[in-house]
């Protein structure tokens, strides 16, 4: 009980550790290296560069971003979507506006299949069509954008920026925001261009959260607690390791939760 | 070959292919022109790596015009914070 407690417990301080880390740049930067979460490196705190901005710029100057997809892939590989899980700022907000009290709906499993079309749209082929200033990037719609800096920015001009483009930028966070409200981590699953990106090295990734087969009783405490709505008994139960799904952000809920997550201890019985 | 083989075999070569990419990116320059510069006739440029365009990329730091990457501030002067208009 009290480790179950501990890994939960840890992740939401990894969550709250890496929010104040992650924008407590107070000049010193390096954004030579792209973090695939989403935090905007143009706000003023921040120390890395996020891997779609980069990827719009490139898309729109014609040339391929060797650095940038190097430094995402080899993390993919190594840690899967880990990071969404345990150090995006925007995850921990709508892990916490989950929280609020009122109605709570899931979306159907082919949502998930949105953020797709959004990260090949709107982080390569428009922007590579019509220059990485196009209104047709996903930078222009950003809800991490529009929170870290849209929104500061026109408090800082008492409102006096406010055009279309903040507009839209605010409009999309309120509706995010409400997503998430309602949704577990619905931005995770329907729109995010860095989930997409990362989804599909959950399958290969070195990290595995591990569950015992054996042990497994269907008590069904892992689905209920999965924040991603991915069914990780299903895959318990075939011995395959929970996080091997697209939209898993591999947060372990579903081995904390698990009332027998340790292997069983061979009995030895005399003849 | 079992699953796991095959998802370790995947991993490795993704692997591989992430280490390629970021040796490569190492290795390679863009010619970066300088904003109205033409001295005697001739555009001036400055090569700048990979890991200096994804800089210059968090904040608009270049532009394309036809088939040129051009900066888009003066590189004489520290680059300081700046924030991408997009």
């Amino acid at each position: 009980m009290l480790k179950h407690f501990s890994i939960a417990a840890h992740r939401r301080a990894v969550q709250y550790a890496s929010l104040i880390l992650l924008h407590s740049s107070w000049g010193p930067e390096f954004k030579w290296l792209c973090n695939p979460v989403l935090s905007c490196h143009s706000c003023v705190l921040a120390w890395f560069a996020c891997p779609v901005g980069v990827f719009i710029h490139y898309s729109g100057y014609h040339l391929f971003p060797f650095m940038a997809l190097g430094m995402t892939l080899l993390l993919g590989v190594l840690i899967g979507r880990l990071l969404c899980g345990w150090v995006c700022p925007f995850g921990l907000l709508q892990d916490l506006l989950y929280r609020l009290p009122g109605p709570k709906v899931e979306l159907p499993a082919w949502t998930a299949y949105i953020k797709y079309p959004v990260l090949v749209l709107l982080v390569f082929l428009l922007p590579f069509l019509f220059t990485e200033q196009t209104w047709f990037s996903f930078c222009r719609i950003c809800p991490a954008s529009a929170l870290q800096v849209t929104l500061p920015n026109l408090f800082q001009t008492d409102f006096n920026d406010f055009n279309t483009a903040a507009a839209v930028k605010i409009a999309v966070l309120l509706l995010v925001l409400l997503g998430a409200a309602v949704s577990s981590r619905s931005f995770c699953k329907v729109l995010c261009p860095i989930g997409a990106l990362l989804a599909p090295l959950n399958f290969i990734s070195l990290w595995k959260i591990r569950v015992p087969t054996q042990n497994c009783v269907s008590c069904g405490k892992c689905e209920t607690a999965c924040p991603s709505r991915v069914a990780p008994s299903s895959r318990i139960a075939r011995d395959i390791p929970p996080n091997r799904d697209l939209d898993c952000i591999v947060c372990h809920e579903c081995q904390t939760t698990c009332p027998h997550p340790k292997p069983r201890e061979k009995t030895v019985t005399n003849p | 070959m079992t699953r796991t083989a095959k998802e370790r075999i995947a991993a490795a070569l993704l692997l591989v292919m992430a280490l390629v990419l970021l040796l490569s990116g190492g290795m390679r320059s863009y010619k970066v022109y300088d904003r109205g510069g033409e001295e005697f006739g001739l555009l001036t440029f400055t090569p700048i790596s990979d890991l200096d365009l994804v800089i210059d990329a968090t904040f608009s730091g270049v532009e394309r015009k036809g088939d040129r990457l051009y900066t888009t501030y003066d590189r004489s002067e520290p680059r300081g914070k700046r924030s991408c208009p997009t």
